[in-house]
């Protein structure tokens, strides 16, 4: 077990290396530069002062190295679009905002996409089914933004029972958690229910009846249990997702977050923001990954860690 | 009086294309103690007579007519008001009274959930053992079928277990709360040929220790007469033959049976004789043929075979047989 743990580390900074590499090239290949976009128009001479202040006057490989030895120091640089900031400083500062309503986007998505899911696989009337395969279909295809701004207009704007922007208080996480979790609720609740489906019909369960199992036990202990699996495997990108915020949500709500950050960090091409954002976003799903796959052996005992 | 007694027994399964007419009225007894074999090919309704029976029928199927009477009590479908009151009943029976062997035991047991608490649970459903007590019956079950260390067998998983072994895990579940039937879905159709002698050998063992009644669906004709008191022969959702497994194997009467029993290889022959498998394949059974079901495949069917179902003759008390050929008027050669 830690020696699997370590070897998935280790796959992951392999992976965190090629990431790194891909988006240090990828933005610097980007036209123009962090400077570009001010509207006062530079002096040359001004211009190759703060290439020089960031490094950017250097042959672009060496750049690199220099980059990655910061890094490896714990270094990420200051955010060029902010001087003075630190890119560390700026994670740690909106990533928990973020991080909060993600987790509750994350428990919503769970809670209500495994109800829905499994009162869709083993309803007998038609109609149920339909209705929440309906709903699920919708809350893929209608975009989080558009679902989000009807929400505003019926419980802020027409009924006035919901604040509009920030996350100052426990209401306030209502409709942005919702809007965010939109999308993973439908996705939960698909997989759930085929998977439940596909689960029910199997030998297994017929035996489990044959023994005299109560059919709500039968569901629970033999059904659930197997029907879990690819579910699990799922939530742990998704959850790496949610966390990690959407510009949309964040920009619609007015809440700080890092998603809005990110977005913005690209259209600055803030060289150092968009990479240590970047790396961290990486690491995040690097995990969730390897928390899933735990929990996912810890559930079904034929998967063995490590072979 | 008799253990079970199926009479009419009439089972449907609601596809897109229509009703399938799996089993279309079959009747039969079975005594305290005695073995039943039900022989016939893939779909002839062996099966579904004994889901329809123990109530496990698939969501589809719906047992449309027929009456089961077990141990004195009428477990028919329809003596029921709704289908909660059945499931309820045949709840507190299954896994208690009557009891099932499954076919695959590569399939039937759950992967995630271990060994004792699959063996356990007919236990835990039906009795009022601790946890403690039902792990100990447990283990003496797992001894009793024949798996080796089974302290340490009982916490592993069902992967952790070769065919063979599972098969007996299966049979020990079945055989946990001592039921009075235990119908066997062809329990070793599964499995290699030196562990088929060691399961059926299992079987034998219990029944005589246990003076169980079994009823042991099979296409394997050897399986049969190893085991069984009585054999009965179905074709196309019918028993067409039906009778002690002397009457059978030496006193067939229906071309089938005749057919099926041509069909074996039997090693004293030298090869001389070649297996004479019977041509043709079994009726649908959307559309049932409203004559003999055999008739398309039988080499001796006559004008009446195709227009009305063979009436039963009978032979001897336990010799049953519905083949127009049998019938006094018949002509006979």
């Amino acid at each position: 077990m830690i020696k699997y743990v370590i070897k998935r580390i280790l796959i992951g900074c392999l992976t965190l290396f090629i990431l790194a590499t891909i988006t240090f090239f990828g933005v610097h290949a980007m036209p123009g530069d962090p400077f570009s976009q001010d509207n006062r128009i530079l002096t040359p001479e001004a211009y190759a002062a703060l290439e020089a202040k960031y490094g950017l006057d250097k042959p672009i490989e060496e750049q690199f190295v220099i980059y990655l030895s910061n890094a490896l120091k714990g270094d990420f640089g200051e955010a060029i679009s902010k001087p003075g900031q630190q890119v560390s400083d700026i994670i740690m500062h909106r990533f928990p905002v973020t991080a909060k309503l993600g987790i509750v986007a994350f428990a919503i998505a769970v809670g209500v996409g495994l109800a829905l899911g499994i009162i869709s696989a083993l309803t007998k009337h038609r109609w149920v089914n339909s209705l929440i395969t309906a709903l699920a279909t919708a809350g893929v295809s209608i975009p989080g933004f558009l679902f989000a701004m009807f929400m505003m207009i019926i419980f802020c704007v027409k009924l006035g029972v919901l604040p509009v922007m920030g996350l100052s208080t426990p209401k306030h996480y209502i409709l942005p958690a919702i809007a965010l979790a939109l999308s993973s609720i439908s996705m939960i609740t698909r997989l759930t229910r085929s998977s439940l489906k596909d689960v029910m019909n199997k030998d297994y369960i017929t035996l489990a009846r044959s023994k005299g199992t109560k059919e709500l036990m039968v569901i629970i202990k033999h059904g659930l249990k197997n029907a879990l699996l690819p579910v699990i495997t799922y939530c742990g990108p998704m959850f790496a997702g949610l966390i990690t915020g959407s510009m949309v949500i964040e920009t619609l709500f007015s809440i700080p977050g890092i998603g809005a950050e990110f977005t913005m960090s690209i259209t600055n091409r803030d060289y150092t923001l968009v990479m240590g954002l970047t790396l961290f976003f990486g690491i995040l799903v690097i995990i969730m990954n390897l928390v899933s796959d735990i929990v996912a052996a810890m559930v079904d005992p034929r998967i063995k860690l490590g072979k | 009086m008799a253990l079970l007694e199926v009479k009419n027994l009439c089972t449907e399964f609601k596809t897109d294309q229509g009703r399938v007419q799996a089993v279309r009225g079959v009747s039969f007894e079975l005594n305290q103690g005695e073995v039943l074999g039900i022989v016939g090919e893939s779909g002839s309704g062996k099966s579904q007579t004994m889901y329809s029976i123990i109530g496990l029928l698939a969501e589809n199927g719906i047992v449309s007519d027929g009456q089961v009477t077990f141990d004195g009590m009428d477990i028919s479908r329809s003596s029921f008001k709704t289908k909660k009151e059945y499931e309820e009943k045949m709840r507190t029976l299954r896994g208690n009274t009557m009891a099932m062997i499954f076919q695959d035991p590569m399939t039937f047991l759950n992967p995630v959930l271990t060994i004792e608490t699959q063996l356990t649970e007919p236990l835990i459903n039906h009795t009022k053992m601790s946890k403690a007590q039902a792990k100990e019956r447990a283990l003496e079950l797992m001894r009793l079928v024949g798996i080796p260390s089974p302290e340490k067998r009982i916490t592993q998983y069902p992967f952790e277990f070769s065919g063979g072994m599972r098969q007996r895990i299966v049979i020990a579940i079945a055989l946990a709360c001592n039921p009075k039937l235990i119908i066997a879905d062809e329990p070793t159709t599964a499995l290699d040929v030196t562990i088929q002698a060691q399961v059926l050998e299992l079987i034998d063992t219990l029944r005589k220790e246990r003076d169980s009644s079994i009823i042991m669906i099979t296409h394997d004709l050897g399986v049969v007469a190893k085991l069984c008191d009585r054999i009965a022969i179905m074709y196309g959702g019918k028993i067409v033959e039906i009778g002690t497994d002397r009457e059978i194997f030496y006193e067939g009467k229906h071309p089938y049976t005749a057919g099926l029993l041509s069909c074996v290889a039997n090693p004293e022959d030298d090869g001389e004789k070649d297996l004479s498998p019977i041509p043709g394949s079994p009726p649908d059974l959307l559309n049932p043929p409203k004559g003999c079901p055999f008739v398309d495949r039988c080499d001796k069917a006559m004008r009446i075979c195709k227009e009305r179902m063979p009436e039963v003759t009978v032979f001897s008390p336990t010799h049953q047989c519905a083949c127009w050929l049998n019938h006094s008027k018949a002509v006979k050669k």
